[in-house]
């Protein structure tokens, strides 16, 4: 992605919401207001390490009561690649950062009766937002959320309090209190568009379940903070129609950075393959997809795939 | 989406059958299906009915609810409306209207609402654009594009 349309922000104030998540408030270096941003946006972060510069996508929202702040959460991943614990253990308040412009791939639905949020972990944090931006609104919502305990359930006393009747918690370490289930989505009256976000397995134990119940896909959203689980850590040969050009892509690499290691400017964004930016086309071969983002009509017409997260099976051609 | 023919939906929970009394009978080969396949089901022939019980039906239902509306154009509109507003989506519900349709087909021109019935080709009464009726259409407006005929 070029950076031309980037912000620079200063670290205002750090928290610890949890003992593995902090909540970074993010300023203008010049005091204005940051843009503004709807619910369910996002920001990628520039992360400047010695190894090059790292990007990473956070959710945004804003719980100080002053407007024009940017916040994002961080969760200390046990397996990090960097991003979380640079962020953890490197960065301090008054640093400044580069960061882009907001960006909205989970938008709120506008034609939903009622809204109802499925958070697990640090997959409360697009819900901050939507939840803000639909109570400013007066419009109706609801939080199911589920983490491992009251202290590990970050904006456990924010949530509490800013919207006192509008939440349900599940804590799996506590005895006596229900756990977070699919069966849920049995109750939600007509007009109810659902938003899921979370670990995979539980993105797709909701998704498979509101299906079953017979919700249409359109009333059924989610967003992924990882690509998926890439079940088949295959390596396959890619080459270019055009340029006559061919790559190897190992089991542990995307497609899209073998594509861009050897100068393909192809353009991404999310690389969780949830935007579509960095779609391709296929010219021969067959594809394995592991997007959220192209239709069942778009996969069957085998002409493109998304190459952050989508692997070819043995060889594949692409028209580049 | 309005049908010439209904389908049975499948992988529903509940289905909602709403017929006013000349078109019940359009209605009982899907009713017996849901029988057949267990599927909890409503089935009211409206009359009189005021807007309001319409209202209080869909608006107790749950996700998973399919409706089937099958009538003539008033009919069909009148409760599409009233499920919509409850929530209701297009994905959710299929039609089927018996007799005329009395659609409104918008001039691209002039902007003039033009009822037609079944007419591939009419003239805007507006402004005399020839215009050729769309499938395109405006849940706003409530209306039909119609484009320049060519």
């Amino acid at each position: 992605m070029n950076q031309t349309s980037t912000l620079r922000v200063r670290v205002r104030n750090i928290k610890d919401e949890t003992s593995t998540i902090k909540r970074f408030t993010l300023e203008s270096m010049d005091y204005s207001k940051l843009p503004p941003y709807s619910g369910g946006s996002h920001i990628t972060t520039f992360l400047s390490l010695p190894s090059g510069t790292l990007e990473r996508q956070y959710s945004l929202f804003n719980t100080t009561l002053e407007p024009g702040l940017f916040e994002i959460a961080v969760r200390l991943a046990e397996d990090s690649t960097g991003g979380s614990r640079f962020w953890h253990q490197n960065v301090q308040a008054g640093d400044a950062l580069t960061v882009s412009f907001p960006k909205n791939y989970f938008p709120l639905s506008f034609q939903a009766k009622h809204h109802v949020f499925y958070a697990a972990g640090i997959g409360i944090t697009p819900f901050l937002s939507m939840m803000a931006e639909l109570a400013e609104k007066e419009h109706s919502f609801e939080l199911h959320y589920a983490a491992n305990s009251k202290e590990q359930c970050a904006f456990y006393e924010h949530l509490r309090t800013v919207y006192p009747d509008r939440c349900r918690f599940y804590f799996s370490n506590s005895e006596g209190t229900k756990r977070l289930s699919p069966k849920l989505l049995l109750d939600h009256r007509i007009g109810t568009h659902v938003y899921f976000c979370g670990p995979e397995r539980m993105i797709e134990d909701f998704t498979n379940a509101a299906k079953s119940y017979g919700y249409p896909s359109f009333n059924i959203h989610w967003e992924r903070f990882a690509p998926p689980v890439n079940r088949e850590h295959k390596p396959f040969s890619v080459n270019l129609q055009r340029s006559g050009r061919q790559f190897e892509v190992p089991a542990n690499t995307s497609l899209l950075d073998v594509l861009r290691k050897y100068g393909i400017n192809v353009p991404y964004s999310c690389r969780v393959g949830g935007c579509g930016t960095c779609e391709v086309k296929v010219a021969e071969g067959e594809v394995f997809h592991y997007d959220s983002f192209l239709t069942e009509e778009q996969r069957c017409s085998k002409g493109i795939m998304l190459s952050c997260v989508s692997r070819g099976k043995g060889k594949l051609v692409l028209d580049l | 989406m309005i049908r010439k023919e209904l389908s049975f939906s499948k992988g529903k929970r509940k289905f909602l059958f709403c017929a006013d009394s000349t078109e019940e009978k359009s209605l009982h080969d899907f009713v017996h299906q849901a029988m057949e396949e267990g599927i909890q089901f409503d089935f009211h022939i409206v009359g009189e009915e005021p807007d309001s019980f319409l209202d209080m039906w869909f608006n107790q239902q749950k996700m998973g609810s399919y409706l089937y509306i099958s009538g003539g154009w008033d009919f069909v509109n009148r409760v599409k409306k009233i499920a919509l507003a409850a929530g209701f989506s297009h994905e959710e519900m299929q039609m089927k209207v018996t007799g005329p349709f009395k659609k409104k087909l918008i001039c691209c021109t002039c902007h003039a609402g033009n009822p037609i019935e079944d007419e591939a080709y009419i003239t805007c009464r507006n402004c005399g654009a020839e215009l050729e009726a769309s499938t395109h259409y405006s849940p706003r407006l409530e209306a039909y594009l119609g484009y320049v005929s060519i």
